[in-house]
């Protein structure tokens, strides 16, 4: 009978206990979780179809009949995973190495906020127009001593192939002079804080802007990856001849970038880094590793400390907010990097796959 | 320009900054010389030690030596010039960030200053008074340059202490009125140091931020006037007399214990559709005293009859705007802004008569346009600017520092910069221009040797007619050279 007693109250406590850990455990049921990007958009007509184009090429048909997929659709996806969440924030460390092994390290705090519905709003025109707000995004940064305090601010705009509308808007915070001003924001080929990157490779590039092609299969780091071939439409001096991505083909992750100048000559490779984080298992860039082929810069971005599902107010991307000079989080203490040997290697040209190209090609 | 007597001056200076630098970067690898910041790892320790705490600053050195030789008849004041050197200052600077909570913050800068100009160029006279004022500061409340406390809540943000508040944009002066200004350098200043010139004072700032708007309150209970180069110092008007046979009667500054003679300000700004705009109101008084003349008297002491003048602070209400915008056309973005600033009750010196005080109250409007883009894969910045000033209600007799007050005083700024090894490398040349044919130039070469260590060779020049702001320094041509260490 006591015994009864007893393990009816064991049970009854441990009920309670499973309870009240229900109770108190982060309810994610209503955030957003990563969602491949194929089955988000649903119907990949959107994806294959923008800007107005009413019909698929030749060629086009003949990628979805061989790899199920065409070029504009692939490099939509990777975009589409390249932008977590609405509303996230980050550390980033930027290093750059000059050919003569001088290391600039800049470091950031970073947050974004997205104006408008999903990923399919920005090809349907949902609650959306070209010349509106697409993104806000702050940041303030921790390092070089001279840069800390400072800080920045870019409204970027939803562009479309039809109206020729500016893509970004920019404000800077000086520390020093304690004053926000207007900054005449870079261009699309402009290069990123003197580095090997420009602002198209991370920030204002869109799909559409370029005929993509899918040029072959690879396996590229044990992933097996479809390899596309893109060509600027858009501007006949753009500063690029072409550039070739490696797509990862499970979770649509570009793992590895060559592009050639103008002239045809490779330039700039890089090799990104994807990583999921639990637990609403976002896909985010966790490492750039780039190298100037031609002038043997190098920069590497490292991600840190992701977080999603924030509640920045629109205010905090005004730019006078930036005078706050508030560091919204506790700043990370990361390792110090003081030579190329704390970098990861060299990324390195995937002469594999250009091989087997050249001879099937030969074929 | 007496190219013999620079020699000394630039072995002096080229040896000791930058051949020694050059000597220090040979000899080591280029990443060392990245990572070489010993101050900086001391504060490392500390902010180990102290969790919460933030330590960095810097450590400069800025000499400029005169490219004309010594003279002692100079522009209409018949100024006597006889250095070498303009200054050679020793600055530190230290930043403490204490983060009481998420919220809360107290920031504390304090500012060393130590002149050598006034041990190290023997042949240089100044009066004991103004090597008093610039050798080194002279009080706690010069070297403790800032000191408040910052409350970032919700949608309000609060900043109460010794401060800088900046509305204005421009490079130069227009709606940037918040704060008095130091300008003992006088026109020697360039468009990036205003940090130094202007004078932070005790004030309650009060920021509340909607979606797109945002209202501030400021309100100065602690007046400080602006500073004027001193009489007889290197930068002391050219065209004014270093004598004056007037004895002068300071008055009591505005009190800080009655709240009738606090400075209130406000500020509406609106962030929409791309435009940025503000409006603003500023209920003051005129950083610069007024000399109100009080006709003549027989001195006690003398017995001579002298000019008798009295110095006082006058209220002035200021009422402001400022609207900029970034437009897309050939190709590239365009940044434009406009400034006014509309000026109330200002006194201006009239020529002197012994019948009046010698003063005329009058109201002026200053506007700045400035126009702002990159070029050359966003390498090259190029900026345009023009500013003016109209005084209202003019008059022949006006005078400006000496010199006779225009109507409308018009000056252009065209400024130019490129970068180069991964922005490592900056040249930047600025041209100012007067319509009375008075230019000022200021070309900076500077160069980073890492995310610490910077350096840069600067030249200043200046000329024109002898009646007007540039033009008075036409003698008063610099080179420059600048070591900094930050941390």
């Amino acid at each position: 009978m006591m015994e009864n007693k007893r393990r009816k109250y064991v049970t009854g406590l441990w009920a309670a206990i499973i309870c009240l850990f229900i109770f108190f455990a982060p309810d994610i049921s209503h955030c957003a979780q990563w969602i491949n990007p194929k089955s988000l958009i649903k119907d990949p007509v959107l994806a294959r179809l923008q800007q107005g184009k009413t019909k698929l090429t030749d060629q086009e048909k003949k990628e979805i009949k061989e790899y199920g997929y065409t070029g504009l659709e692939l490099i939509t996806y990777v975009d589409i995973n390249t932008h977590p969440d609405r509303c996230w924030d980050k550390f980033e460390r930027a290093v750059i190495v000059t050919a003569g092994g001088h290391i600039n390290v800049y470091e950031w705090l970073w947050k974004e906020k997205y104006y408008y519905k999903d990923p399919t709003s920005l090809l349907t025109l949902d609650g959306i127009r070209p010349g509106d707000i697409m993104t806000k995004t702050a940041g303030i940064y921790l390092s070089p001593p001279e840069r800390r305090y400072r800080g920045w601010l870019y409204y970027i705009y939803l562009t479309s192939e039809e109206k020729h509308i500016k893509d970004i808007e920019g404000w800077n915070w000086v520390h020093e002079l304690r004053r926000y001003r207007r900054s005449p924001t870079k261009a699309k080929d402009n290069h990123w804080l003197g580095s090997v990157l420009r602002y198209d490779d991370f920030l204002l590039r869109r799909p559409w802007e370029e005929d993509h092609t899918i040029i072959g299969e690879d396996v590229y780091n044990g992933n097996e990856c479809l390899v596309v071939e893109s060509r600027n439409r858009i501007n006949p001096d753009y500063y690029l001849s072409k550039r070739v991505t490696w797509v990862e083909k499970k979770n649509l992750l570009d793992l590895h970038e060559e592009q050639f100048d103008k002239k045809g000559r490779r330039s700039l490779i890089m090799d990104k880094l994807w990583e999921q984080i639990k637990p609403l298992n976002y896909w985010v860039i966790s490492q750039w590793n780039g190298i100037d082929l031609v002038t043997k810069r190098r920069v590497v971005r490292r991600n840190y400390d992701w977080r999603f599902e924030q509640r920045f107010d629109d205010g905090e991307f005004l730019p006078a907010t930036m005078g706050k000079e508030y560091f919204w989080r506790e700043a990370r203490n990361l390792p110090p990097v003081r030579h190329i040997s704390d970098l990861p290697p060299e990324p390195q040209v995937r002469r594999e796959f250009w091989n087997t190209l050249k001879a099937e090609k030969q074929q | 320009m007496k190219i013999y007597r620079l020699l000394p001056c630039l072995e002096a200076f080229f040896i000791f900054k930058i051949v020694i630098l050059f000597f220090f970067v040979a000899s080591v690898e280029a990443s060392e010389i990245s990572s070489f910041d010993p101050v900086g790892r001391v504060c490392d320790h500390v902010e180990e030690s102290v969790p919460k705490l933030e330590i960095r600053g810097f450590l400069k050195n800025k000499t400029d030596i005169d490219l004309h030789g010594k003279s002692s008849d100079v522009g209409k004041g018949h100024r006597v010039k006889d250095w070498d050197f303009q200054m050679i200052e020793w600055n530190a600077e230290f930043e403490f960030r204490y983060r009481i909570s998420d919220h809360l913050e107290v920031i504390n800068v304090e500012h060393l200053l130590y002149d050598a100009l006034y041990d190290w160029d023997k042949g240089a006279h100044f009066p004991r008074r103004v090597e008093k004022e610039l050798e080194n500061y002279n009080s706690f409340k010069e070297i403790m340059r800032e000191l408040y406390l910052n409350l970032v809540y919700d949608k309000w943000f609060i900043k109460l202490g010794k401060q800088q508040v900046v509305w204005g944009k421009m490079d130069g002066k227009c709606i940037d009125i918040i704060n008095p200004e130091d300008a003992r350098e006088s026109v020697n200043g360039g468009q990036d140091d205003y940090e130094w010139r202007r004078i932070p004072t005790w004030m309650a700032n009060t920021t509340y931020f909607w979606s797109d708007y945002y209202l501030q309150f400021v309100w100065v209970p602690d007046f400080e006037p602006s500073i004027s180069p001193p009489r007889d110092s290197v930068w002391w008007y050219p065209a004014i007399p270093s004598s004056s046979s007037c004895s002068v009667e300071k008055k009591d500054k505005p009190s800080s214990t009655s709240l009738k003679d606090h400075e209130f300000a406000i500020r509406f700004n609106m962030v929409k559709n791309g435009w940025d705009a503000s409006l603003i109101y500023f209920y003051t008084w005129n950083d610069y005293p007024t000399m109100f003349g009080r006709g003549y008297r027989i001195n006690p002491i003398t017995g001579i009859s002298e000019c008798y003048k009295e110095q006082k602070h006058t209220r002035i209400h200021q009422f402001g705007a400022n609207v900029d915008k970034g437009n897309w056309f050939w190709g590239r973005n365009w940044v434009w802004r406009m400034e006014f600033l509309y000026t109330l009750n200002h006194y201006v010196s009239a020529k002197e008569s012994f019948l009046s005080d010698g003063v005329a109250k009058r109201d002026n409007l200053k506007s700045i346009f400035s126009l702002e883009t990159n070029w050359w894969h966003g390498e090259i910045n190029t900026l345009f600017q023009l500013s003016g000033k109209y005084q209202f209600g003019h008059d022949d007799s006006f005078r400006s520092l000496g010199c006779r007050m225009k109507r409308f005083d018009p000056t252009a700024l065209c400024s130019i910069s490129k970068k180069w090894y991964s922005n490592r490398l900056k040249l930047t040349a600025s041209f100012y221009y007067r319509p009375e044919g008075s230019w000022k130039f200021k070309d900076t070469l500077s160069w980073a040797f890492s995310d610490y260590i910077s350096a840069q060779v600067r030249y200043t020049g200046f000329t024109g007619p002898s009646d007007d702001i540039y033009g008075m320094y036409d003698k008063w041509d610099n080179i420059g050279f600048e070591v900094k260490y930050s941390f």
